[in-house]
């Protein structure tokens, strides 16, 4: 493992406690965020089973994707008080682009859909060169796009694709910069259930 | 993070030039790394080397324990390499039992003409834990990746969690044939916390370097997949393909038959217990559907080889009271749609021979490796004459 790595399989985590810290507390404004903080960083270092929860995240999966943490970041810092860089519509794309990932991404790994396609494998540039333009362009324009049309998540997803470019994360993987099964699946609770009280209205 | 029902659409309030030129970089920044990946990095499906030389040396037919004494309740799953000087290298991995954290992989030699030196313990879960800095459970299926250099790779499994589903796998390279390791490292292999990857039988090499190295997930689904290796500068690039989902094969035995035609035999256990297999006319790019063979083959490891003329050679356990308590030699001349058992390499009732492992050496002969109650790690070396001459007797 890379100190790259180590620092980010520290960071993830430790960002994800804190927003859940935060939310769960019903907690909002600066010094409320600081105490969030310190009780994260405090259950972070905290030994469960004998390893620290960023041992123990890096030992199942070292690859939380850039637009994950980015997400967690701007949530801890919105609630806070702080700058409100994102705004609905900015959130929406957010959940929208992490709920199709996912559905393009998560079935064809766990073997199903057509037999012998794997989305996962676009994901490398080099492996299947054709399609895998569909994935790295499509990114980039869907990227293009949203910031064209002035919606932020296109900064984050931009931001995922030039991390990718440093190639920091322990994946050779597009898809990993840009979805982990955590951002997966919180997106697609928040686009099922935006449907359903769509639906019930 | 929060939520909300607005249109994606909002208020410009940056200029226009500013947000066309990061729009602009934006699309770069996708298609960039696709197009120098393909300037500078690996091939895709850059097709097989085929190996046909033959020995035209007279029957040889002997097997050795190439662990004997071994201390271990447990000695399984082990791989075989000829290093460019002719030294053999065999590793497996042993323990107290599967999955204990004893277990470690360990490595024995025996030079051209010579006896296997006594085994050496190369990665114990501690040094695996200080390498990949993660928890690691116990450690399994080694498989060494051998070239025209000094340099040996091997690719093992480690376990972060549970059972073997809770595995990946992880790559480490020696520069003086064995004798020395560099630090492990892990492959991502899925997104799934990319865990349930396994490497199994015999890599094969590929036109410009590297190897695709056959592995199998077996998380929800169970399947085979190839992982491509290839050189990239002083490091290497790693990217796996799928041959086909679901949940019925895994463990293939990828056998080039030319450079851009491969054949895969595939475990199977469906009740049919019939060995199934695919093919490949691109390099491994595509395969058609597993279609069942006439071999046998209940839930259990298999390997396959191409003989000089084009003949398959498959190690298996045949039908057998038990499960495994026979290893037996089939010949196909059709590229595995039919066989012929022709040998039985070893037999005993109430006993287990299972994971063959075969490769060919420089020199014609076919060397195989397998484990013997799953304590011994036995060698066998033969060559096409015996195989002809087996043949002859053949029922």
């Amino acid at each position: 493992m890379t100190t790259a790595v180590a620092i980010w399989t520290f960071l993830v985590p430790l960002l994800l406690l804190w927003w859940i810290f935060q939310r769960a507390a019903g907690l909002k404004g600066g010094l409320a965020t600081i105490v969030a903080g310190v009780a994260a960083f405090g259950a972070v270092l905290f030994p469960w089973f004998g390893h620290s929860l960023p041992h123990w995240s890096a030992s199942l999966s070292g690859n939380f994707s850039v637009i994950m943490a980015v997400l967690l970041l701007v949530g801890i810092i919105s609630r806070a008080g702080g700058c409100g860089f994102f705004r609905a519509g900015d959130w929406k794309a957010a959940w929208i682009f992490g709920a199709v990932a996912s559905l393009l991404l998560y079935p064809s790994a766990l073997g199903l859909g057509p037999q012998n396609f794997d989305s996962y494998a676009l994901g490398w540039p080099w492996l299947f060169r054709g399609q895998s333009l569909v994935l790295f362009g499509g990114a980039g324009l869907t990227a293009a796009l949203l910031i064209w049309c002035g919606n932020r998540f296109g900064y984050v997803l931009l931001l995922a694709l030039l991390a990718y470019a440093t190639g920091f994360q322990e994946s050779e993987n597009l898809w990993d910069y840009l979805l982990d099964p955590v951002y997966g699946a919180v997106s697609l609770l928040v686009v099922l259930w935006s449907a359903i009280r769509r639906v019930s209205r | 993070m929060s939520g909300g029902s607005h249109a994606l659409t909002h208020v410009r309030t940056m200029p226009t030039l500013p947000r066309l030129i990061l729009a602009a970089v934006a699309l770069a920044a996708g298609i960039g790394p696709w197009w120098a990946a393909h300037e500078h990095g690996a091939k895709s499906f850059p097709g097989f080397i085929v190996q046909s030389h033959t020995d035209g040396a007279p029957p040889l037919f002997r097997t050795e324990t190439i662990n004997a004494g071994s201390p271990h309740a447990k000695s399984h799953s082990a791989t075989l390499a000829e290093l460019p000087d002719g030294t053999l290298a065999a590793a497996w991995y042993a323990g107290s039992g599967e999955g204990t954290s004893d277990v470690a992989i360990y490595l024995a030699k025996r030079s051209a003409g010579g006896a296997w030196e006594q085994s050496e313990a190369i990665f114990t879960r501690q040094r695996v834990m200080s390498d990949l800095r993660r928890n690691v459970v116990s450690l399994g299926n080694p498989l060494l990746l051998a070239d025209d250099t000094a340099r040996l790779g091997l690719l093992f499994v480690s376990i972060a969690a549970g059972r073997w589903s809770g595995s990946s796998i992880n790559l480490a390279w020696s520069e003086d044939n064995g004798s020395t390791w560099g630090p492990a490292r892990k492959i991502t292999m899925n997104p799934l916390a990319n865990l349930s990857s396994l490497p199994r039988n015999p890599p094969a090499p590929l036109v410009g370097g590297g190897w695709a190295v056959p592995v199998y997930e077996e998380f929800l689904g169970k399947f085979p997949e190839t992982l491509w290796l290839q050189p990239r500068g002083s490091d290497w690039s790693a990217a796996v393909s799928r041959i086909e989902g679901g949940v019925y094969i895994l463990q293939s035995s990828l056998v080039p038959l030319s450079e851009r035609r491969v054949a895969s035999f595939f475990r199977d256990f469906r009740p049919a217990r019939w060995m199934s297999a695919s093919w490949s006319e691109d390099a491994g790019r595509t395969w058609t559907k597993p279609v069942t063979t006439e071999l046998y083959n209940r839930d259990s490891g298999q390997c396959v080889i191409r003989l000089s003329d084009g003949t398959l050679l498959c190690a298996f356990n045949d039908v057998s009271p038990g499960k495994r308590e026979n290893l037996r030699l089939a010949f196909s001349k059709d590229e595995g749609r039919t066989w012929q058992t022709v040998a039985t390499i070893a037999e005993e009732p109430g006993s287990e021979f299972s994971y063959p492992y075969m490769i060919r050496g420089r020199d014609g002969a076919i060397r195989m490796v397998y484990s013997a109650r799953q304590t011994q790690i036995i060698f066998a070396e033969f060559n096409e004459a015996w195989l002809q001459q087996q043949t002859e007797v053949a029922p």
